[in-house]
């Protein structure tokens, strides 16, 4: 188990609080707008960026120990394969015996590298290079992977592709991994434990399914796309009910303005009487209200208690 | 409107030509008078000179690698406030004027001097003197090099659970190879080249620029252009090859 109670100061924003427990095979989630802190809290664990208090893996602590030397693969946001080397050779003097051997033929077929092993590290693309990142990474073979946007450059197919052998490996040699994300999709599919950040300060923690279902507080309820509030509520547009609204503790009336499209079905602006706007999302299968119609809609939306701070 | 078109074209084309003639005219002059009066050059001159120029060269070379290269890393990693300090003081031999270097230098190794060196007037003064000339140009590349490799290589690098020995071996090194291979090109071509401070501190042994001041006085320009293309000639194998090398490695 990782243990972390760390005080790490964030550039501007002043000493933060950063304190989980990530079981082996378990993922903690960063998550939160760019200049929240992600990145940095992330350094810290590496060891790059300073930090007091406790910071241990199985017992052994860790705060003391150089970056070399802790159980860590880190990969940072931006491109940072080695540009003089081959890809091939990068991955091999990641691996702790240093030679190309049957799990980094693995890594590389998984990745989709095969055919990029002579190129030199620039002369890859962003999306080669980071799945060049996350191979040479895991060929680190380390206990706690430590990733920051890693998916943010690959296309949808190569995302799931990646994203089901990673999911299989650290199922099967049960490795935990801290992912930092601004992405609340990313969450949901990876963490088991989020924290919210905002500012560098923490906003919310917990299980993202929870936190989702049961926002602690309003900033935490933006952050995970809850638009706006009625009384105590938080709209979400993915949380409107079309069919039997009236079981919903938001009911609204109002009239169609802006229909866009939203994944398989669309989204659209509803203005009601008072003043208020708000946005819904129309799955497929529902029929789609034209812009221009008066419509009638539910949100299953949850009791935000007012802000914490 | 169709003239002022090929103004346009010929402006470039004139261009190259007037600049490349300017440039081109000493080597052209060098060549032409140095290859025809060759065997002009005092016969007894020709292999002392080339040895000791060669020599002193490379053991400035040599030293001001085995020196630099350290410092120019060390300085590459100091906080802000220092390096001000530290361009400062490595622009000292860069700003004053060879010949002072030379008399500073001449007074510092002389036998009256403090140190008691008596290296006047040897092979080591003469080498001395060639390394205050090229280091500070060596020392100034290899710092920028080691500046420009991005500190994320360095940091993964580390993260991969490597030493810092092999941190620098295997990612700054390199990286900053290109600038190095410049440096190195730009300090040669300057001991090599020297003749302010050795002119002083050393007038004999004699490498190829004093002895060239000195067969221009005793003898003429006829004798001296020829020397004048001895001295291009061994001064420019290495540092076109390292040019060359660099410009690969930055590929």
């Amino acid at each position: 188990m990782l243990h972390v109670d760390l005080v790490v100061s964030i550039h501007g924003h002043g000493p933060r609080h950063l304190r989980a427990d990530i079981p082996q095979g378990g993922t903690l989630a960063l998550f939160g707008p760019s200049g929240s802190g992600k990145t940095t809290l992330l350094r810290a664990l590496a060891g790059f960026h300073e930090a007091r208090g406790t910071l241990s893996w199985d017992g052994r602590e860790l705060i003391t120990e150089p970056v070399e030397t802790r159980p860590f693969a880190w990969m940072p946001q931006a491109p940072s394969l080695f540009p003089h080397w081959t890809l091939l050779r990068q991955l091999v003097e990641a691996r702790p015996g240093r030679t190309a051997d049957a799990r980094l033929d693995t890594l590389i077929s998984a990745l989709g590298l095969t055919t990029l092993t002579d190129r030199p590290g620039r002369r890859l693309s962003g999306g080669q290079q980071q799945r060049g990142e996350l191979a040479r990474a895991l060929a680190r073979d380390p206990d706690v992977l430590l990733l920051d946007e890693p998916f943010s450059a690959l296309d949808a197919p190569t995302r799931s592709a990646i994203g089901a052998f990673l999911r299989d490996l650290l199922r099967s040699e049960e490795k935990s991994m801290v992912l930092a994300s601004h992405d609340w999709n990313d969450v949901e599919a990876w963490a088991d434990e989020v924290i919210l950040l905002d500012q560098g300060q923490t906003v919310a923690q917990g299980e993202p399914g929870a936190l989702y279902a049961a926002p602690p507080n309003w900033p935490a309820a933006r952050m995970m796309g809850f638009e706006c509030r009625i009384g105590n509520r938080a709209l979400h547009p993915d949380l409107a009910e079309w069919s039997t609204p009236h079981g919903c503790p938001v009911v609204l009336t109002g009239r169609v303005g802006d229909v866009t499209p939203h994944g398989a079905g669309v989204r659209v602006t509803i203005s009601c009487a008072d003043g208020t706007t708000v946005r819904a999302s129309v799955p497929r299968g529902v029929s789609r209200p034209a812009m221009g119609d008066r419509v009638e809609v539910g949100f299953h939306a949850p009791e935000v208690v007012d802000d914490v701070s | 409107m169709r003239s002022a078109v090929s103004v346009r074209r010929a402006a470039p084309v004139v261009l190259i030509v007037v600049l490349g003639l300017l440039l081109l005219a000493p080597a052209l002059v060098l060549l032409v008078y140095g290859i025809r009066d060759w065997g002009l050059i005092p016969p007894a001159t020709l292999r002392p000179l080339g040895t000791t120029s060669l020599g002193s060269s490379a053991f400035a070379l040599l030293i001001t690698a085995a020196g630099g290269l350290p410092l120019a890393w060390y300085l590459s990693n100091l906080p802000r406030r220092l390096r001000f300090l530290a361009e400062g003081l490595l622009a000292v031999p860069l700003l004053l004027p060879p010949l002072v270097v030379g008399l500073t230098l001449a007074f510092l190794l002389g036998p009256e001097s403090l140190t008691h060196l008596a290296w006047t007037n040897t092979f080591w003064g003469l080498v001395v003197a060639e390394v205050y000339e090229a280091a500070p140009y060596f020392v100034f590349v290899a710092w920028a090099g080691f500046g420009g490799v991005p500190l994320l290589y360095r940091e993964v690098a580390r993260s991969l659970g490597w030493r810092p020995w092999r941190v620098f071996s295997r990612v700054t090194l390199p990286l900053a190879s290109p600038n190095l291979a410049v440096g190195a090109a730009m300090a040669w071509s300057r001991a090599i080249g020297a003749f302010g401070a050795p002119i002083v501190v050393s007038y004999h042994p004699q490498g190829l620029p004093v002895g060239l001041w000195v067969v221009l006085e005793e003898f003429g320009l006829p004798q001296a252009l020829p020397l004048a293309l001895l001295l291009v000639i061994v001064a420019l194998p290495l540092p076109i090859g390292a040019l060359i090398w660099s410009r690969h490695a930055a590929r």
